[in-house]
């Protein structure tokens, strides 16, 4: 009990750290495993060598499941020729990046295979809480991004049954990729039949819920262990059986906590094993990260637009990406396992790893998205001039109500200009011939640009209040009228005293809804 | 990976997997999952020998021991400490004293020796408190009074299994027992009881609550911590040679005196049961059957004792204390089986050669028999009751009939509301100044924060836990302004189950189809709404006029 104590309080002081620094649990819980190693030798504690082995065989497993239940492919609907271009793009592309750059620092061919395709996906544990703590999860770059992993994360299955095979011959992992593929088909099976069937007439409490998840998890394990695949590969297909809707749902509170408990102590098991990196390899781990990063954000920028996402998607697509995956680690650790790398290079891994998940927060953030949109590539050529217009309504931010505000303006015989900053939302914007200028609000050349100041209105939605109350001052003392949307009451507040007229979107709504209750719910009671 | 290094996962595996299969045939036939663990345990032990128990299924079974005490603590606040304390130490004193006189006196009429009576009188006297919370908790009966009552009693039980082990320990069977070291152990176990309960006490009022608060927006980090806290309280009331069950309670107690216990408990109730479950099965693998034939006679004859007598001392304590029939039938029914604790009370007498290995079998089949049939009782206690009361069984103790107080929260024809953004709040503040009795649900407490009149509820509801504890199914309506597609069309699906009408955010084109399909009554689009009032503004404004 002693040692499970030591690793909840390593745990406790990484989740503190977590939220005190803004940063994602995992690099911290891998870091305050290390410490946790450095102070048991300090004191001469003995923390089981057999029990981290056992948290991380466990732990392993447990995440792999619960990452495979929160991976439903009605994610992709709608876009799936999309997504699988994206994803495979960057896997293919990162690996090659990735080994070719292991092959330039003199690594082996086996070694650079493990590091290229350690490269090659992103963090779905990462990725998934970034999304969640924004409230991103379904925005449409989200939406891109859960697409994305769910792929790269059937890619690496596969590819870590292919190098773990490699060593017995092309016909080992032939046999081992048809095994992996074979109980992959019997997973999407169950998934698509059986357990729609199963939720809909067993009607299960919660411990019969979980038993059951688990007995699924415990049976598709022990048949990779029986076809003698990884047994991730098992219970990555036995969390995509359970990614059925509404199975998923009725047991994602559930396998919640159990992933919350075995990500701390599987990251601390982690850290407390790893040896640390010498110069050599730290330089190294740098080279990777600074390749991994550069190759994701380009990369995966080019290929979103290309496929029709927005410029701002695809931008925030690459930026989140942009770090090595966990499964980089459990290829890592499998391959120590089987004797395919040495401890230090597993080691490098993990800090690369470490970095790349560290920096995520950071390169994910909204100013970077920013930047790099100004650095985006304008399409001058279609815009006008916007200096004869007069008494015309400016539309500040085009987003996803932008065409019913345009028609309905035009509807009314108006002449619309819009602003906006998403190069490929005005590419489409000149295609349709509609007056615009290309940047961000906070510009106040652009306002002088299109004429701002002899406008009837001007309409600002953009999601930063920032931006209206540049346009607010700006337009001060001029005749036109400002309306703002506004989310919350204080934004609302704001805008009716710089002389603007609020919108207030959720008022509204919840009026109509009031509506609705008075005449449907009241009334029928 | 070789098996040898995939032990524990193997051995997790053919628990897990058998547990399953025993729960699903048990429902068949309405058997309590508690039996069809301990069947399943059977199976795996003692008659396929699949399993071999080792230190770390040892350590899983504690943990779930640890976390299901901690839960119970979780639940209750200093009031009802205080209230359980006169219960604990009358009916604890009371029933301990009786029923291992008359477990003893039993044992002597069964032909056992003096030293072997003795065992067996302690062996009868304590209940189980993991088998017994578990039933209460799966009967969803843990805020009852004699839910409480019977927590009260099985920790006042065992402090004096602590006692007894204590003393058992101190007895070296090379050496003469001596009083000194005795008395010092004893000493250090109640002292230690002493600073272990003033210090979380005072944790609880000055050191936990200001660190949780800041975390309470992380759930993940309050999660950890809380575990972390619990297992600091049981590793320190080990140095005290208290047990797990008390060091994890009293981590309970400090938690429960804050706002985010509640949630504390829903997250932590999925990873207690799967440990449990655990710990169940590994109870069956125990099991020895070896002298079955020579021992069946007196474990009948014993069980009979736990299911009859036992019972009946505690409902006859708890009538002399003025508890009411209904409250005082329900504790005794719960009380009606041994603690896991005797069986260690058996194999450390065994290990000092004060008892024979048949001892420690017989008290393993005791365990079986009543750990089986007092599940069965519980289950169904409310029939029994009424059985006994309308046959007039219970007449001649002349027990209280009037109820019990009991602080129940009830709700009905209540509107639930989820996700306190702007929207969330807005319809909140809408639905009260109409005099509707809201429920307001978000995950983080500081969302919850002034919304009086209507009613909060720290949680997430994905958790079957808040599903009931929020009375869904008798809800007038459920409205979701979550921004988040998963949890909205889990709303919307259990929504449609349960017959209860609900409105949506549909915060996005690409949600609407399948919440349609979900029979959502109303679709909450402020996207689609802000539009149509920007366009009345611009029309009231005169802004197209010109």
């Amino acid at each position: 009990m002693s040692g499970l104590t030591l690793l909840l309080i390593a745990a406790a002081i990484a989740f503190g750290l977590s939220k005190l620094l803004r940063l994602p649990p995992i690099p911290l819980l891998i870091l305050s495993g290390i410490g946790l190693r450095l102070f048991a030798q300090q004191l001469n504690i003995e923390v089981s060598e057999l029990m981290l082995g056992e948290m991380i065989e466990i732990g392993l497993t447990v995440l792999v499941f619960t990452t495979g239940a929160d991976l439903s492919p009605r994610r992709m609907l709608g876009n799936t020729r999309g997504i699988i271009i994206v994803a495979v793009t960057q896997f293919v592309v990162l690996g090659l990046a990735g080994i070719s750059t292991a092959i330039f620092l003199n690594y082996n061919l086996t070694t650079a295979l493990y590091l290229g395709f350690a490269l090659s996906a992103s963090s779905t544990l990462v990725v998934v809480r970034h999304l969640q703590q924004r409230r991103q999860m379904f925005e449409p770059f989200g939406r891109l991004t859960l697409g994305v992993l769910l792929v790269q994360d059937i890619l690496i299955i596969l590819l870590m049954v292919a190098l773990l095979s490699y060593p017995g011959g092309v016909l080992t992992v032939v046999s081992n990729l048809a095994g992996t593929i074979s109980l992959g088909l019997i997973a999407f099976l169950i998934h698509l039949k059986f357990i729609p069937w199963f939720t809909q007439n067993l009607k299960l409490d919660d411990e019969e819920l979980m038993l059951s998840s688990l007995g699924i998890l415990f049976v598709f394990t022990g048949i990779a262990y029986l076809l003698k695949l990884p047994l991730l590969v098992g219970s990555f297909f036995a969390g995509f059986v359970l990614s059925a809707f509404p199975m998923n749902g009725l047991v994602r509170g559930m396998l919640g906590s159990l992933s919350s408990f075995f990500l701390a102590l599987f990251f601390i098991s982690i850290g407390a094993i790893l040896t640390m990196p010498d110069r050599l390899l730290i330089g190294h781990s740098l080279i990777f990260t600074v390749v991994l990063i550069f190759v994701t954000v380009l990369l995966v920028t080019i290929v979103s637009e290309k496929v029709g996402y927005s410029t701002r998607t695809s931008i925030e697509t690459g930026l989140l990406l942009s770090q090595t995956s966990e499964f980089s680690l459990l290829l890592a650790y499998t391959g120590i396992a089987s004797g395919l790398i040495t401890e230090d290079l597993f080691s490098m891994i993990a800090c690369i790893t470490v970095s790349t998940m560290t920096l995520t927060p950071f390169i994910a953030q909204e100013k970077v998205r920013w930047a790099l949109m100004r650095l985006h590539p304008r399409y001058r050529k279609g815009e006008r001039s916007c200096a004869n217009y007069k008494d015309h309504a400016v539309l500040l931010g085009y987003g996803r109500s932008g065409p019913k505000k345009l028609k309905f303006l035009r509807n009314h015989g108006l002449d619309v200009v819009v602003i906006d900053e998403d190069a490929s939302v005005i590419r489409r914007l000149i295609a349709q011939n509609v007056p615009c200028v290309q940047g961000g609000i906070s510009n106040i050349n652009l306002l002088e640009q299109a004429n701002c100041k002899q406008a009837r209105v001007v309409i600002c939605s953009m999601r930063q209040s920032h931006d209206a109350h540049i346009a607010l001052n700006y337009l001060r003392n001029y005749p036109v009228k400002v309306v703002v949307s506004t989310f919350e009451h204080s934004e609302t507040e704001y805008v009716q005293k710089a002389g603007g007229y609020p919108v207030q979107t959720a008022l509204a709504s919840s009026q109509k809804f009031i509506k609705w209750f008075d005449i449907n719910v009241v009334a029928g009671n | 990976m070789a098996a040898d290094d995939l032990q524990l996962l193997i051995n997790l595996g053919y628990i897990v997997v058998t547990a399953a299969i025993f729960a699903f045939a048990g429902k068949l036939v309405r058997m309590p999952t508690i039996v069809c663990y301990i069947l399943a345990g059977i199976a795996l032990g003692p008659l396929f020998h699949l399993v071999d128990l080792d230190h770390s299924l040892e350590l899983i079974s504690e943990l779930g021991i640890a976390l299901l005490l901690f839960l119970v603590g979780l639940e209750l606040s200093l009031d009802k400490v205080k209230n359980l304390g006169r219960v604990a130490l009358i009916l604890g004193g009371l029933q301990v004293m009786v029923t291992s006189l008359g477990g003893y006196l039993v044992a002597q009429l069964l032909g056992f020796s003096t030293m072997e009576a003795f065992f067996l009188g302690a062996t009868v006297t304590f209940s189980s408190t993991v088998v017994v919370i578990k039933l209460l908790d799966q009967k969803g009966v843990m805020q009852h009074l004699y839910a409480r009552i019977s927590v009260a009693l099985f920790l006042a039980q065992d402090i004096v299994v602590i006692a007894s082990l204590t003393l058992l320990s101190s007895f070296d069977g090379t050496e003469s027992l001596t009083l000194l070291g005795m008395l010092g152990n004893l000493g250090k176990a109640f002292g230690g009881m002493a600073i272990l309960l003033t210090s979380v006490l005072v944790a609880a009022r000055y050191l936990l609550p200001r660190p949780f608060a800041w975390a309470a927006r992380s759930p993940d980090t309050v999660f950890i911590w809380a575990l972390c806290w619990c297992f600091v309280i049981v590793l320190l009331a080990h140095q005290f040679h208290l047990s797990v069950e008390i060091g994890a309670f009293l981590a309970g107690i400090a938690i429960a005196q804050l706002p985010i216990h509640e949630d504390l408990h829903r997250r932590l109730h999925p990873l207690m049961t799967l440990f449990i479950a655990i710990f169940l099965v590994t109870l069956g693998i125990k099991m020895d059957f070896n002298n079955l034939a020579s021992i069946l006679p007196y474990a009948v004859g014993l069980s009979l004792f736990v299911l009859l007598i036992k019972p009946l001392i505690v409902f006859s304590v708890l009538v002399w204390m003025r508890y009411s029939e209904y409250t005082a039938f329900q504790t005794a029914v719960a009380t009606a089986q041994i603690s896991e604790f005797a069986f260690i009370l058996l194999a450390l007498g065994a290990s000092k050669d004060l008892i024979g290995d048949n001892i420690v079998a017989l008290g393993g089949l005791i365990g079986l028999i009543t750990i089986a049939v007092s599940a069965y009782l519980v289950q169904y206690s409310e029939p029994i009751y009424q059985f006994a009361h309308k046959s007039g069984l219970l007449t001649p103790f002349r027990a209280k009939q009037e109820a019990d107080k009991e602080n129940l929260k009830n709700c009905k024809g209540h509107i639930v509301v989820i996700g306190m953004n702007t929207l969330g709040r807005e319809i909140v503040r809408l639905l009260t100044q109409r005099n509707e009795r809201v429920m307001a649900i978000d995950t983080d407490p500081e969302k919850l924060k002034g919304l009086e009149p209507a009613d909060t509820l720290i949680g997430n509801i994905e958790y079957q836990s808040v599903i009931e504890e929020i009375s869904l199914r008798d809800a007038k309506m459920v409205i979701s302004a979550l921004q988040i597609e998963d949890t909205n069309q889990l709303i919307a699906y259990r929504c449609r189950s349960l017959k209860v009408p609900c409105s949506i955010h549909a915060f996005d084109v690409l949600v609407v189809d399948d919440l349609i399909d979900l029979n959502t009554g109303y679709l909450l689009m402020p996207s689609v709404d802000g539009i149509m009032e920007l366009q009345k503004l611009i029309k009231k404004e005169g802004i197209l006029a010109k």
